[in-house]
């Protein structure tokens, strides 16, 4: 008992000091370019907690990075990088949109539910090729993903330009989906909504399917030792592609319910880089399902101040993603244990003068 | 042969790494011209106690004396320069590249800012002509047998001119022919005023080619004798701590229900990493109740033959069948499903799952099957009981939610032969079961498997320890270059045979036919 | 179809993205996947356009180029090798940290959002060859500005430094196996190092030719995957330096086909752009296919 509770402290120290050598270099960067790093922080939890709206606004912020975030651990938890889910984001954003605008005439609960499960699978197909030629090939899926992020850009902008598209525009978009379709808003003004509880709804039934059934517990394995898993006799390769499925199907959902939930139309390159986000969402959270939402809700949160940040001070709007870049890069460094044998050798040293 | 200042000599060394003393004030000396045997069981601390003389750790305290002067081995590089040269149990050496770049590598002349191959070319061979050691210097050394592999080892540090030569269990993995070559060598070396530092397990071999021998048991120096003056009993006692009684088996064959063969293979080929085939048309069977042992050098084809049975590795020609039924093309799932069972030869890399717990490693086998799975779900309580059972039945040192990794070796060991016992099966294939393991578990697990022979079930004992082989086997098959040169019955065989045979020699050749 | 612009662009196209591969070839020899090359190239791209636009000097600039890009792989080596990082999530969050401090550079330095186009610029020298410049179809290879040329010098030197020197050698044992280098006394660490930073000195130079070469100007995420095709071209050739430059070349054409093929054939831009990146998938799953054929591993 007394070794769970450690490791857990240890865990929000190693988190705790993550974040703070995050902000640090932030704050030196910004500082850097003449702006007061204080002013930009201060700017940046008036705007995400200081008022309702604004926290309505964070939790909207936070729902694509939930299922994005979802996306990568899934694939984390079995030894894979998707790092793919952008282009499963804009495949199930096409995707929704496509169920919206053309089923115009089903009932509102039919037409979400058709358009998330399209957009699914749409995703989660997308991720199923690089994952099936990484387990039969041996092909690295690192760079398959991301080449077909580039496509999925240009594939959906190519449909939306010259087939499903509004004629005539400068960024092409969709036709708008059925009025139906849209989901309802939890607190208007913002742009809070109804794929927020969707997102919270996965969060829980992943932590579910990790802890508790035979697919997540053979993820886990998979992820631990490939090598013992495929003596043991488990079926590593279906093990495999199915997470990956199952990877690019959260993808898939996160770009449905920005469809769905805010733009109501599929707007040609309108993902700012959620998947990519995904990545620093997954690992604060040390893939764990239940602690993606936090991770999500804190860098929506830095996301949220990013145009005010523009507005209202002489820096353009990169800050969040410094700080996210920053947070990727680190969050393997075993800053803790690092720190840790240093003190020890420093110990050692004064024992033995 | 002895001079009057030892050419090395440790005092007081002490070593910890966590939870196990390594090394408990040791002291070590060793002169010029001799040769000392450093032998104990595995865990003794003699590893670590050479790693810290060729500068690959640090001592946490006591001194090193190197021709009477105190030093300070901080690396390899310090150790080599002193003349100190270590030929490891594993071999230290790149594959992809050729002898002579293996063996210059760190030292390498140049031309300019450039390499020069061909002095270095000039160089080893004629160092290779001055031992006799008959090596192309621009082979590949994957290209290499073992034994000529074990001599680039020795060209490694012969090159640097060293003055203490330390090898660490070197017949480990040689055939007695190679053995008496090597000791024969080690022997001239000595005689040329190198000092020579042997560790083996091989106490005959041992008793044969040192001049002095040190005992280590747990971290400790516990004797220190003369060839002369002990046995080998009495090293086993010292190294141990206690009388060890050789365990005899009752060879009493059993009855036979059906004589059908419980596992059959076919004209087996299998294609290693690299497309060639490491496996040539094998074709053997195993009866109910037989222990078949395949000896061979390590890196003749078991892996992959093993492999191949398991399913890891797909055969490109050949059967194999279970019970009458084919299952070549069948994944592991199946076969395991149809009677087949394995203790993988890698036990933390095959074997488990080192971050995951005891019970979820019992489990990888019956995870789907009810009462452990319902409808994808899986039933804590059951695997929990079962966990404990298992637990109790293998006399395993842990809880259900032990992490694996905390686990020690023998205990891994258990774990994986309580899970793999579970299943009941037919055919139990063990690759080299009690490698790495202490004196007393490797006579459990023998037991454990003499007890499967009883009750029927039939085992493939795949293992580079020969005295392993012959105690358990009932047949023994010899592999070598991927083709089953000999089958030979284990009471009826001498180590020479075998060792011939190993080394790719036909029944009935008993002249000494050499490689090298 | 003119066969000489095609020649041209194959050229200009591969440029760049066989000096990120040479480095990168280093880094695969020594035994780390660099996927920060993607990085190293954009800073390198965004250094050398701005010093030179700042300065007036191109080697200056040049120079900028391979400082910033060192910057990054002494960076990504400090986090590996000092902090014990995770090689790919490392890569991958200085590739996002680049983008966005190179967009708030510019912004800091230039005060442009998105793109950086210098109102004077010196040239990179072109170097012009007679005895092609005489020959109808080997025109294509005179002209070119000198960074392509560096870029097949580049192929000379890190061949001869890979398996004709002491370091080389010691790289490529260090990537096969470090345990046994350690025995031998190397300093595994150091030579790592060594190989990342020729890796980013390469690779900044790679990303100057991207900027510096033929298009002048400086946009956000110009590189755009480009370090990852270089990658590939590393995996297509299993390290050789032969093959990479092959693979290079194949990528670099298919680069240049789809601006091409927009101007030749009536063909929507988005399609057209897609095929560089098709292209790089399947090699690799031809690659991959082919080396599973040869092994049987099932």
């Amino acid at each position: 008992m007394g070794n769970w509770k450690r490791s857990l402290i240890t865990e929000f120290i190693r988190i705790g000091l993550l974040l703070a050598i995050a902000f640090l270099i932030t704050g030196l960067i910004i500082s850097f370019t003449g702006e007061n790093p204080f002013t930009v922080f201060k700017i940046l939890v008036t705007t995400a907690f200081g008022s309702r709206a604004g926290l309505a606004e964070t939790l909207a912020a936070a729902t694509p990075l939930i299922f994005t975030g979802l996306a990568i651990a899934v694939a984390f938890k079995a030894g894979l990088f998707n790092v793919g889910v952008e282009g499963s984001l804009y495949l199930g954003a096409f995707g929704a949109a496509w169920v919206g605008f053309t089923w115009l005439h089903l009932p509102g609960w039919m037409l979400v539910f058709l358009a998330i499960l399209v957009a699914g699978i749409a995703g989660g197909l997308w991720a199923l090729g690089p994952g099936i030629v990484k387990v039969r090939y041996n092909v690295d899926e690192i760079v398959t993903t991301l080449m077909l992020n580039y496509v999925a850009i240009y594939l959906t902008t190519y449909l939306v330009t010259y087939i499903y598209g509004v004629p005539g525009l400068a960024n092409a978009m969709s036709f708008p989906i059925a009025s139906a379709a849209r989901l309802p808003r939890l607190a208007p003004p913002s742009q809070l909504n109804l794929g927020f509880v969707f997102a919270l709804i996965a969060s829980f039934t992943l932590w579910f399917v990790f802890r508790r059934t035979a697919f997540g517990y053979e993820v886990r394995m998979l992820g631990s030792n490939p090598l013992c898993v495929k003596w043991s006799g488990m079926p590593d390769k279906k093990i495999a592609v199915k997470a990956m499925f199952l990877s690019g199907f959260l993808g898939g959902i996160a770009g449905a319910v920005q469809i769905l939930g805010i733009h109501y139309r599929f707007i040609a390159n309108f993902s700012p880089g959620y998947g990519y986000t995904g990545i620093a969402v997954a690992l604060l959270a040390r893939n764990n399902p239940l602690g993606v939402l936090f991770s999500a809700l804190l860098l929506g949160a830095i996301y949220n101040g990013e145009s005010l940040i523009e507005l209202m001070t002489a820096i353009p709007m990169e800050v969040p993603r410094i700080f996210e870049g920053i947070i990727i890069a680190l969050t393997s460094a075993e800053l803790v244990v690092q720190l840790w044998v240093w003190r020890r050798k420093a110990k050692t040293q004064e024992s033995k003068r | 042969m002895q001079t009057k200042t030892p050419l090395l000599q440790v005092r007081g060394i002490t070593k910890a790494f966590p939870g196990v003393l390594a090394n408990d004030h040791v002291n070590l000396t060793v002169f010029s011209g001799e040769i000392l045997g450093l032998v104990g069981e595995n865990g003794a601390g003699k590893t670590t106690l050479m790693r810290i003389i060729y500068g690959l750790e640090r001592p946490d305290a006591g001194e090193i004396f190197w021709k009477g002067s105190k030093v300070s081995i901080s690396s390899p590089q310090q150790a080599m320069r002193l003349g100190i040269g270590m030929v490891h149990q594993h071999f230290q050496l790149f594959p992809s590249l050729s002898v002579t770049e293996n063996v210059v590598l760190g030292n390498e002349p140049v031309f300019g800012p450039l390499f020069s191959r061909q002095q270095a070319y000039r160089r080893v061979a004629q160092l290779i002509k001055q031992f006799g050691f008959e090596l192309d210097p621009k082979a590949i050394v994957r290209g290499l047998s073992v034994g000529q592999q074990q001599k680039v080892e020795l060209l490694k540090a012969l090159y640097r001119r060293v003055e203490l030569l330390i090898l660490d269990e070197p017949t480990a993995v040689l055939t007695p022919q190679e053995v008496e070559s090597l000791l024969k060598l080690l022997r001239g070396l000595a005689t040329s005023g190198i000092a020579i530092i042997l560790i083996s397990h091989k106490l005959r071999e041992v008793l044969t080619v040192a001049s002095r021998i040190t005992v280590m048991r747990k971290g400790q120096v516990v004797a220190d004798v003369k060839p002369s003056d002990v046995t080998e009993t009495k090293l086993a006692t010292l190294m141990v701590g206690m009388e060890i009684q050789r365990a005899t088996f009752p060879q009493e064959s059993l009855q036979r229900k059906r004589d059908e063969p419980v596992l059959t293979v076919q004209g087996l080929t299998v294609l290693n990493d690299r497309g060639r085939p490491a496996v040539n048309s094998v074709s053997f069977e195993l009866r109910e109740g037989e222990i078949i042992g395949l000896a061979g050098v390590e890196g003749n084809g078991q892996q992959e033959l093993v492999e191949a049975l398991v399913g890891v590795r797909e055969a490109v020609t050949g059967r194999i069948l279970l019970n009458g039924e084919d299952i070549t093309r069948l994944p592991p799932s199946k076969r395991r499903r149809l009677g087949l069972a394995v203790i993988p030869g890698d036990r933390l890399k095959e074997g488990v799952v080192p971050s995951a717990t005891v019970a979820e490693n019992l489990i990888t086998v019956k995870y789907r099957h009810f009462p452990y799975n319902i409808a994808g779900i899986l039933r804590e309580r059951n695997i929990k009981e079962f966990a404990i059972s298992a637990i109790k039945e293998y006399h395993i040192v842990a809880e259900p939610n032990t992490v694996a990794r905390n686990l020690s070796g023998g205990n891994i060991q258990r774990l994986v032969i309580a899970r793999e016992l579970s299943t009941s099966p037919l055919v139990l294939i063990a690759v080299h079961p009690t490698r790495g393991l202490d004196v007393r578990s490797t006579l459990e697990v023998h037991e454990r498997l003499m007890n499967l022979r009883a009750r029927g079930i039939s085992i493939l004992v795949v293992s580079t320890d020969l005295d392993e082989l012959l105690e358990l086997s009932d047949r023994l098959l010899v592999i070598f270059r991927g083709t089953i040169v000999g089958e030979v019955s284990p009471r009826a065989t001498t180590p020479e045979e075998l060792g011939l045979l190993m080394l790719g020699g036909t029944r009935g050749q008993l002249e000494k036919k050499l490689d090298n | 179809m003119n066969v000489e612009e095609l020649i041209g662009v194959t050229l200009r196209q591969a440029a760049p993205l066989m000096l990120v591969a040479y480095g990168g070839l280093f880094s695969y020899h020594v035994g780390v996947i660099n996927i920060a090359m993607e990085a190293e190239m954009l800073a390198g791209a965004f250094a050398g356009l701005t010093i030179t636009a700042w300065t007036g000097n191109l080697l200056l600039g040049l120079l900028g180029a391979v400082i910033s890009a060192m910057l990054i792989g002494a960076t990504f080596a400090l986090l590996t090798e000092g902090l014990k990082a995770h090689l790919v999530t490392s890569a991958l969050g200085l590739n996002t940290l680049t983008i966005a401090l190179t967009r708030l550079l510019m912004w800091v330095v230039t005060g442009s959002r998105g793109a950086f186009v210098p109102q004077s610029l010196p040239i990179l020298p072109r170097l012009q060859i007679p005895i092609f410049k005489a020959v109808p179809v080997l025109q294509a290879f005179s002209g070119h500005s000198i960074l392509v040329y560096g870029a097949w010098l580049a192929w000379v030197f890190t061949t001869l430094w890979l398996y004709h020197t002491p370091l080389g050698l010691r790289i490529r044992a260090v990537g096969e196996n470090p345990e046994a280098a350690r025995a031998i006394g190397l300093s595994i660490q150091r030579i790592r190092v060594v190989a990342q930073l020729l890796c980013a000195i390469l690779c900044g130079l790679g990303g100057a030719q991207l900027s510096l070469g033929d298009l002048r100007l400086f946009t956000s995420g110009m590189t755009a995957g480009k370090g990852f095709i270089a990658l590939a071209a590393i995996y297509f050739g299993r390290g050789r330096p032969v093959f990479t430059t092959l693979a290079c070349l194949l990528f670099g054409f298919f680069d240049g086909l789809q601006s091409r093929l927009q101007l030749w054939i009536n063909v929507p831009p988005q399609l057209a752009q897609m095929i560089p990146f098709l292209t790089v998938v399947a090699v690799l799953v031809f690659v991959s296919w082919r080396d599973v054929r040869k092994g049987a591993r099932a």
